[in-house]
């Protein structure tokens, strides 16, 4: 058993869950788009449609990444989005006091304040885990309360904005008609796939995730790889929170709070397995083009927040129902 | 090696904890030891007391719930519009609310069993289905409209003194999951259950009872903290609770129990619901703001369980990386 929750109650896995696969998802995504457009009588096909959610893919695409790469640990990190605002506020803190003419040293300053706030905000997370043996749900539900708590309790729950244009373009730019934030996307997505599957970083962490007692015993420095892993998590996180603030012009203690649910949906539907060991980010990305469509069609729909936040929990338990373990 | 629960550990820790505040808040503010205070302090903690004795039994047979504050939010303001229409009256009303709290609550064990993955993930996905539709549904529109009987309460009178009904009917819960977990056998399977799944199986316990038994009375806690806490705003929200899992999570982790299942005890979350109660009651009296509390129940529950998990849970022998 490799989840820390009692194979009792969460019925022990006779092997990996069996993920969609890359062949279905691919398929998915067209039959979507095609459902889509006749639904909303062809608003859904536009080039607006597809810039708008080339806008907005990458935010959820960091927290996704940083959810993906904790759960092939067998772990799950609750912190994501609080670790995204709180490291956001740390840059916009620096940012607003430099003021709008800030120069390209300070912009990159600060956003590198921010970023390494958000790796170390994540390793606390894998220590806590790692060297003081706490469960990775309540590790991680107790960094995502405090670092709410610091970020709500420092700003009194209000937005800073006002951020140089350098940062803007970040968010709202766009280089030969692809939006900035995408390139920038899809370059830290190349990068930590290159991680997962050609460094021996990446090997040990799926080797914890398939069993970490076994991956002790084999000489994996669980510890350090943990915490390793967690810091990058942090980090992923703390991406997501500048491409949102660039976007917004602002930042906040609590924006994007219902991406939590979201990010996960997108880890397992991408074929990432909870508990551990297995899944690629090809098929995360996928995910994140089928969710993100989704997420365009339904409010082209007119479709209340509240009620797509009921979808994604409705998919996310049919997709856990379809890839159910067999041979028990 | 079978684990029984162990009544040392924590206990003694969370007794000096709270020893050491009440005496530091009698010393540092007036208004502390006064009987009102005191009296709103439990009257405060109820809620979080009632969902967290729920909360434990799903604990203590390996599970784990983080849906319960939607349950509580969906069984009180279906209770509400019912009052508004039917004459029902508090036994009628102690139904409605405790049925609700259970179809929702058995309805997450099914799912649990049915979906072989780890529940955290599976009562994400309930909280926001739960939660997004009473949200949509309600329209997010707060009810006030309250019968009077209702609005009086129930109080229970023993001598000069009112106990409330949120303060009798959390004793009851919490007198009842004590007696259970310690005489009665159901109480015994529940904690095999958790601390040794596959003995326990063998030894013929069915897993599919057990889990719809816990998740069941997780959510009537969840429906009778709704009621009792609608009793006491009289006002009904339909996100108010949002946010409130961790809260109830902490309070029986911290009182000592283990997120592996096997693990805790009723006296464990009674002592750390006092520690979280009185850092709250603290802050407020001495006019710390509000906003950092979040940050120090964070910092209180990561130190507490760093502590409590210290020598007990080696990294890799149970899975510790989950």
């Amino acid at each position: 058993m490799s989840g820390g929750v009692s194979a009792f109650l969460v019925g022990a896995s006779e092997g990996p869950r069996r993920a969609p696969s890359l062949r279905l998802l691919t398929l998915v995504w067209p039959a979507e788009i095609a459902v889509l457009t006749l639904a909303t009588g062809g608003d859904l096909f536009s080039v607006d449609t597809a810039r708008s959610v080339a806008f907005q893919l990458p935010e959820l695409g960091f927290l996704t990444l940083a959810m993906a790469v904790v759960m092939l640990t067998g772990g799950i990190n609750l912190a994501t989005v609080a670790v995204a605002d709180m490291s956001a506020l740390i840059t916009a803190g620096i940012l607003i006091r430099a003021g709008t003419n800030a120069g390209p040293g300070v912009v990159l300053g600060a956003v590198l304040v921010g970023s390494v706030a958000a790796t170390a905000a994540g390793a606390l997370n894998g220590v806590a885990i790692a060297c003081w043996g706490l469960p990775a749900i309540l590790a991680t539900l107790g960094t995502m309360t405090l670092f709410t708590g610091l970020s709500v309790a420092t700003t009194r729950g209000a937005a800073l904005s006002g951020f140089p244009d350098t940062l803007l373009a970040l968010g709202n730019g766009s280089v030969l008609g692809v939006p900035a934030p995408m390139i920038f996307f899809l370059v830290v997505a190349v990068g930590v796939g290159f991680i997962l599957t050609r460094t021996v970083f990446g090997r040990n962490l799926r080797m914890i995730g398939s069993n970490i007692r076994a991956s002790g015993m084999a000489g994996v420095p669980v510890r350090a790889t943990l915490v390793g892993v967690h810091a990058l998590s942090g980090f992923l996180a703390g991406l997501a929170g500048l491409v949102m603030s660039a976007r917004f012009n602002s930042a906040k203690a609590d924006y994007g709070s219902s991406y939590l649910l979201v990010s996960i949906l997108a880890a397992i539907l991408g074929g990432i397995d909870p508990d551990g060991g297995f899944g690629r980010l090809s098929g995360v990305l996928l995910a994140l083009l089928i969710l993100q469509t989704a997420s365009s069609g339904l409010n082209l729909l007119g479709v209340d927040q509240f009620l797509t936040g009921v979808v994604w929990g409705v998919v996310l338990i049919a997709v856990l129902a379809a890839s159910r373990p067999r041979g028990r | 090696m079978i684990k029984y629960p162990r009544l040392g550990g924590t206990v003694p820790v969370l007794l000096l904890l709270d020893a050491a505040l009440a005496i530091g808040l009698s010393l540092a503010t007036d208004r502390f030891a006064t009987p009102e205070n005191l009296m709103d302090l439990v009257i405060g903690a109820s809620f979080q007391g009632t969902l967290a004795v729920g909360l434990l039994v799903v604990l203590l047979a390996g599970g784990l719930d983080i849906s319960f504050t939607a349950q509580a939010s969906i069984a009180q303001y279906l209770l509400v519009i019912a009052m508004a229409r039917f004459d029902v009256g508090w036994v009628g009303a102690f139904a409605i609310a405790g049925g609700i709290g259970l179809i929702l609550g058995l309805a997450n064990g099914l799912l649990v069993g049915a979906l072989g993955v780890s529940p955290i993930i599976v009562t994400i996905s309930t909280l926001n289905i739960m939660i997004g539709l009473l949200v949509w549904a309600s329209g997010g529109e707060w009810l006030y409209d309250f019968p009077d009987w209702f609005g009086e309460g129930l109080s229970l009178h023993l001598g000069s003194l009112r106990v409330p009904m949120q303060v009798w009917v959390f004793a009851l819960i919490t007198l009842f999951v004590g007696f259970v977990l310690r005489r009665a056998a159901l109480g015994r399977l529940i904690i095999a259950s958790g601390a040794d799944a596959e003995s326990a199986r063998r030894q013929g316990v069915s897993p599919s009872a057990i889990r719809l038994i816990v998740y069941g009375f997780m959510g009537i806690c969840a429906g009778t903290a709704g009621l009792t806490q609608a009793q006491l705003v009289l006002s009904v929200a339909p996100n108010a609770f949002v946010g409130r899992e961790l809260d109830v999570l902490a309070t029986a982790v911290l009182g000592g129990a283990s997120l592996t299942g096997g693990r805790g005890t009723v006296t464990g979350t009674l002592l750390a619901l006092v520690s979280l109660a009185l850092l709250g009651n603290g802050f407020t009296l001495l006019g710390v703001s509000s906003y950092w509390f979040q940050a120090v129940t964070g910092l209180v529950v990561i130190g507490g369980v760093a502590v409590m998990v210290r020598g007990r849970a080696k990294l890799g022998s149970n899975g510790g990386a989950v």
